[in-house]
């Protein structure tokens, strides 16, 4: 009865509160001004339906979380293609280039380790200031001695770490390697990475700044024409590469480093608490410790590498997986410490805050749907409507809805691959497709803070046909 | 009544799953033969470049630069002259002031730089000051220094290692930086200004005269949008003014 109650009222509404109406009903004169209705209407709501009105102000807050998101991204991509670039170390072609050892992280990449290896040793860096190390963390294919052949085959240009036992994880082969560092500059590259000759120098280049902690460079699939997936990573990879990160550096916002095609300072790593081990994510980790201890995190665009990416479904819903988590774990650790730093600019932290909670919109948006539907069915709509204004759904179904995917189509048309961009309906289906995974995540992240689980790694697989040394 | 709300009903519908086809049109084409599906070319493993063309170049004004000038001894940029990008073993600005090149060494007595009371450590034995900084004449820092306001550098200071300022910088006569040094604003080194490694700003610099940057074994960069150099100053290595360089 009280529901058909509400839906009739419902047909009534005119936009005047409920107070009003019942005042005028009962011939009463109320004078409230805008706020003190607004106030006297969610009284009466909450009265109504406490459930309704609890998810209807959910809901609301879901849609102003998105639209703040969506508002972000679509700043970022106006800024990128039209807005003033900036990246001032570039051209600074003659220094004295400091010391720096190139780690090498592989763990069974016997497929991948000699192209590598190969490529760094055909750099243009001055060789007497170069040394380039091979982490072979616990491999049980033929890595060692493909390595070791290769060490042989270039004396005291090669050095080959092979680590036994330990913490399994990048992050801990990294901190166990970085013993065997010469200079404070350290840059990490993953055993499917083939820089070019001039890679090694450009990502050294801003470390000449004393404030530069880490930097990061720009990763290009190399295997995009192999299937969909691999086609339709590609253009996710640009976005997040050719706009997101470069608008960020042009906003002086905050560049991520992303753990591999970049370095750090050893020193600064070591100034924030050095590497951890018990962390999925140390890229993220690390990019967020150095922020709150001062350190600028700098993005080359330039500095361009090959990869590999994921070419089954599987493997990419586990790469998911995995970042979601790792994320989110930083987020648990590091948001509250990050909000309350005095070192970070105001602009830095809003970002740094952003970008932390970046697996959480997926979630967010799937509870947004279900509350949805829920309020649907319990003939709630003008307790929504209470929270989540005509103008903010207008807002948000044009822009919030549709940034990333215009981060895409500016990333592509500005690399000039434009005929791609016909791809881009089927990015909904890869973002459908990763949504329960990055919820799982979410949760996973959540009972793993409280049961002080051990973290488990899985390795990306590998594509490549084998190349021998 | 009814077969003609079903008819409109099923038009509708079937105007509404068209338009939501059409964009997948295009796709399911791309997807089935694709016309654009190469790796990105990447730009950094380019070739170096060649060894200049002649020993020695000279700008004289009036006459249009190309954007790059290459020399394997010298260039001269004759005052009046502008420029984008020169890059030689020594790059004269306005004058071959040969004796200005190696200014005296500086044998003023100096005390050591004390920090303000809200710096803090930063980096081997550097400092991160909040806010804008003046260093008094005659002082001796340990870099690197960083910077988060302006920052001014009093005459004969000697600073070793590197120095970042978000603000503006000045530089007093007769300095020495034994790095590099950036800024995110403008920068102005004073007569007789040396600095060892790279000097980069994202607005003005201004080089005034004797201002000597790189060494001849150890050449350098300087960078920046604007730059203006006073007839005397000399780079060793690479000089790039983005949008205008001039020798005044």
């Amino acid at each position: 009865m009280q529901a058909m109650d509400f839906r009739s009222d419902f047909k009534r509404n005119t936009g005047r509160s409920l107070l009003e109406k019942s005042a005028a009903a009962g011939g009463i004169t109320l004078a409230l001004s805008p706020a003190g209705a607004w106030a006297q209407d969610i009284t009466a709501r909450w009265q109504q339906g406490p459930i309704g009105f609890l998810l209807a102000l959910a809901l609301g807050w879901i849609a102003l979380v998105m639209l703040v998101y969506g508002i972000r991204q679509t700043l970022f991509s106006i800024q990128r293609m039209w807005g003033a670039q900036r990246y001032p170390y570039a051209g600074i072609e003659q220094a004295a280039w400091p010391e720096v050892t190139v780690f090498i992280a592989a763990h069974n990449e016997e497929k991948v380790i000699a192209d590598s290896m190969r490529a760094l040793l055909q750099t243009n860096y001055p060789a007497d200031r170069l040394k380039v190390v091979v982490v072979n963390d616990r491999s049980t294919d033929q890595t060692a001695d493909i390595v070791d052949a290769c060490v042989k085959a270039h004396p005291g240009r090669l050095f080959a770490f092979h680590r036994q036992g330990g913490k399994p994880g990048k992050a801990a082969a990294l901190q166990d390697a970085m013993r065997h560092a010469v200079g404070d500059i350290a840059l990490i590259f993953d055993a499917d990475y083939t820089p070019g000759p001039g890679l090694v120098r450009q990502l050294v280049m801003p470390f000449l700044d004393p404030e530069v902690g880490a930097v990061m460079g720009r990763v290009v699939p190399r295997n995009v024409p192999a299937n969909l997936l691999t086609r339709l990573l590609d253009m996710e990879r640009a976005a997040g590469y050719q706009v997101d990160q470069q608008a960020r550096m042009n906003l002086r916002a905050v560049p991520q480093y992303g753990g591999t095609v970049g370095g750090v300072r050893i020193s600064a790593v070591q100034a924030v608490g050095g590497w951890r081990d018990d962390v999925l994510a140390e890229d993220t980790d690390i990019t967020i410790r150095l922020l709150i201890g001062g350190w600028k995190t700098v993005y080359n665009n330039d500095a361009a590498c090959y990869e590999e990416v994921p070419e089954e479904w599987s493997v990419r819903l586990r790469q998911v997986h995995r970042w979601a988590k790792g994320h989110n774990q930083v987020l648990l650790g590091q948001a509250w410490r990050l909000a309350s730093s005095r070192s970070v600019s105001l602009r830095e932290r809003l970002d740094g805050l952003l970008l932390l909670n970046i697996f959480l919109m997926q979630p967010l948006l799937l509870l947004g749907w279900v509350i949805a539907v829920a309020l649907y069915y319990m003939n709630a709509a003008e307790a929504l409507t209470l929270f989540i204004p005509a103008a903010l759904l207008v807002v948000y179904g044009a822009l919030g809805g549709f940034s990333a995917f215009l981060q895409m189509v500016y990333a592509l048309l500005i690399d000039g691959q434009r005929q791609r961009i016909r791809l881009l309906p089927l990015q909904l289906l890869s973002f459908v497709v990763c949504m329960p995974v990055v919820s799982a995540a979410l949760w996973a992240s959540v009972i793993e803070r409280f049961t002080k689980k051990e973290l488990v790694w899985h390795k990306t697989s590998r594509y490549a046909k084998q190349v021998n040394a | 009544m009814n077969e003609s709300v079903n008819l409109w009903s099923v038009a509708f519908f079937a105007i509404t799953a068209v338009l939501l086809a059409l964009p997948f049109y295009p796709t399911w084409q791309e997807w089935r033969h694709p016309a654009d599906a190469r790796a990105l070319a990447l730009t950094n493993s380019l070739p170096p470049q060649a060894p200049p063309a002649s020993p020695q170049v000279r700008l004289v004004q009036g006459v249009a630069t190309p954007p790059e000038v290459r020399a394997s001894v010298r260039i001269l940029a004759c005052p009046g002259s502008t420029f984008q990008k020169l890059s030689a073993p020594t790059v004269w600005l306005g004058q071959a002031d040969t004796e200005r090149a190696h200014p005296p060494g500086h044998a003023l007595p100096r005390s050591t730089w004390r920090p303000l009371p809200h710096a803090q450590p930063w980096g081997d034995h550097g400092w991160r000051i909040q806010g804008d900084c003046h260093i008094a004449p005659a002082q001796q820092v340990q870099g690197p220094l960083v910077v988060m306001g302006s920052l001014s550098l009093g005459a004969d200071c000697v600073v070793n290692g590197d120095i970042k300022a978000h603000g503006a910088v000045q530089v007093g006569p007769r300095s020495r930086i034994g790095g590099a040094l950036f800024s995110e604003q403008a920068i102005a080194l004073q007569e007789d200004v040396q600095v060892s490694g790279p000097v980069v700003c994202e607005d003005h610099l201004a080089l005034a005269r004797g201002v000597v940057i790189g060494q001849p074994e150890q050449p350098s960069t300087v960078r920046a949008p604007h730059l203006v150099a006073s007839p005397g100053a000399v780079v060793h290595g690479t000089v790039w003014a983005l949008q205008s360089g001039r020798v005044a």
